[in-house]
């Protein structure tokens, strides 16, 4: 029997609703779908909504909207997602980004190599072959978490975090890969430095990435690295 | 224009307006003001278009004026305000001159409060927010000494300086009330029951992002692998250590740890102005019940703030209004 999607309630602030309990694209796939279904409805008393991995958050003002209305919203909307084939609306992004994964950048990469008894390089191809998808934000501002890292480069993170990992770090740790955008604590693997921050706080629209975009990484050496990020 | 240079700061005093709504999924917490209803007490007091306020800690602050002349307010606990030597109430509006000297400090109670000066303060602004994101440095870092502040537009309200409302009606009542969830089916029963049975007790581990709670330790069933999912404010996560962390304004936007309750939105500003060492018990509430307590929490507020926003009323006024607002708070809490 399949339970999901299941609404939970968060106190008088917002609910979840979830669509399932692991990481996998075709859960993705039904959340996407609900946040645009739920942004082209665009329900008055809505604040915003919070995609991840496998569930939508939905935050409220229960001085204009009454609870019980909202659940009955969405079971509507969700009814009419199922109904359809799944089908993404709009244009989804795929973004290349240069990543320098010479030894001044990746200051894990050799303990990396090690623990997962593969050399560097094997890392580095297999890290900048993969196509990524951007499952969600989370943690700090523009921190996108990216799935798709090859399950043969996949390790825990580590047990005590590093201060002050600086902001264009390529990180991974468990299935995610990530891109920092700000100066942060974090128990991932440094694996590289990207030529682009994907945040850009000047801009209107600072975060770079949609949620479902695609994203590959093209390794840069070090020269090309310096010319690409002062061009 | 007037300008002020801090002579001593805190930790974590921090610029902080209404806070950036609607980009939480792009990771970017909402901020803003630990006590909300303290943040806008004081903007209805000098009659101010709401604006970016300094949020003091425990820690306090203490600047000069070096030229100008503007009123301020300030609200939030019962902090410890001194003017030119002079002790002022909290809660109080004062006028700060050329050579005024303003020193704000822990007092009876209250981890927060709040100066909001009568005119506009220079401030960098990022996503329609002044709001400082203590971590990121995305906008502004906490305040040091040797910062200058600067005010425009500064005008003199014609109000009555002195207090504007006593603050012994805000004083966090040690009962806090949560809906259980989203995740409470992965605790035990006797953790469940520990957390609305039990006294806990505010840690030091006290700053923007959260609090952590210290009581009997919360157990889950079985060893979880969840995946990371959004968080709101008030959210009780339970890392590892069986410790509640209450997330509260600088919070992070998704994470991993299973979550047994929520604090109702109607009680987290009182739970931030708790101080270390404090007991909480947890009231479990339905949502039917924190929605109506959310309601009831507007309500008052909002004939508070007309209350104090009137300060030219008279003495006699003012406690009649005040007795008036306590007789409706004791009857939602009891």
């Amino acid at each position: 029997m399949n339970i999901y999607p299941q609404i939970k309630p968060i106190a008088d602030i917002g609910l979840l609703i979830e669509f399932g309990q692991s990481i996998d694209i075709s859960i993705h796939a039904q959340i996407l779908a609900m946040d645009q279904a739920m942004q082209a409805a665009s329900i008055l008393g809505v604040i915003e909504m919070i995609p991840s991995y496998a569930s939508l958050y939905v935050g409220y003002d229960p001085l204009t909207i009454i609870y019980e209305d909202l659940v009955l919203s969405l079971e509507v909307l969700i009814s009419e997602i199922q109904k359809k084939q799944i089908k993404i609306q709009g244009e989804k992004n795929h973004w290349r980004i240069p990543v320098c994964y010479e030894s001044k950048f990746s200051p894990d990469l050799e303990e990396l190599a090690d623990k997962l008894d593969l050399s560097t390089d094997a890392i580095v191809t297999s890290h900048s072959s993969a196509i990524y998808t951007v499952y969600m934000y989370g943690f700090a501002p523009g921190y996108a978490y990216l799935g798709g890292l090859p399950s043969k480069i996949q390790i825990p993170r580590k047990s005590i975090p590093i201060m002050g990992v600086k902001p264009k770090s390529v990180m991974v740790a468990g299935q995610q890969s990530l891109i920092t955008t700000v100066t942060m604590p974090s128990g991932w693997w440094v694996i590289g430095k990207s030529g682009i921050n994907p945040l850009n706080k000047g801009l209107e629209q600072p975060f770079m990435f949609g949620v479902g975009d695609t994203i590959k990484f093209e390794p840069v050496k070090e020269c090309e690295f310096v010319r690409f990020v002062q061009g | 224009m007037a300008h002020f240079e801090i002579d001593h700061a805190g930790p974590l005093i921090t610029i902080q307006d209404k806070g950036r709504t609607g980009f939480m999924r792009f990771g970017v917490t909402p901020s803003g003001p630990m006590d909300r209803v303290a943040y806008l007490a004081a903007h209805h007091a000098l009659g101010a278009d709401l604006g970016a306020a300094i949020e003091i800690s425990m820690g306090g602050l203490s600047i000069s004026c070096q030229e100008g002349q503007v009123s301020a307010c300030i609200t939030g606990g019962d902090f410890k305000i001194t003017l030119d030597g002079e002790i002022l109430p909290s809660w109080s509006i004062f006028t700060l001159r050329q050579g005024s000297r303003l020193q704000v400090q822990a007092g009876k109670w209250g981890s927060w409060c709040y100066l909001v000066f009568a005119g506009k303060m220079i401030v960098p602004t990022w996503l329609d927010s002044a709001s400082t994101h203590v971590g990121s440095d995305l906008c502004g870092t906490p305040l040091s000494v040797g910062n200058i502040i600067t005010v425009e537009d500064c005008y003199l309200p014609n109000l009555m300086a002195g207090q504007v409302f006593d603050p012994k009606l805000f004083k966090p009542q040690s009962q806090i009330r949560i809906v259980l969830g989203p995740q409470d089916h992965f605790f035990t029963s006797q953790s469940v029951q520990d957390l609305q049975n039990k006294k806990f007790i505010l840690t030091k581990d006290f700053n923007r992002q959260g609090v952590r709670l210290n009581g009997p330790k919360l157990k889950i069933i079985h060893a979880l692998d969840m995946p990371s999912e959004p968080v709101g404010r008030g959210s009780l996560q339970v890392p590892g250590h069986g410790d509640p962390i209450c997330l509260l304004a600088d919070h992070q936007t998704t994470g991993g740890y299973p979550k047994i309750a929520t604090v109702i939105s109607a009680d987290q500003d009182k739970l931030s102005q708790m101080r270390s060492g404090d007991k909480i018990f947890f009231k479990v509430v339905s949502v039917e019940a924190a929605i109506v307590a959310a309601k009831i929490a507007h309500e008052v507020e909002h004939s508070f703030y007309h209350i104090i926003k009137d300060s030219q009323k008279s003495l006699e006024e003012k406690l009649w209004n005040s007795n008036l607002v306590s007789g409706i708070v004791s009857d939602i809490n009891s």
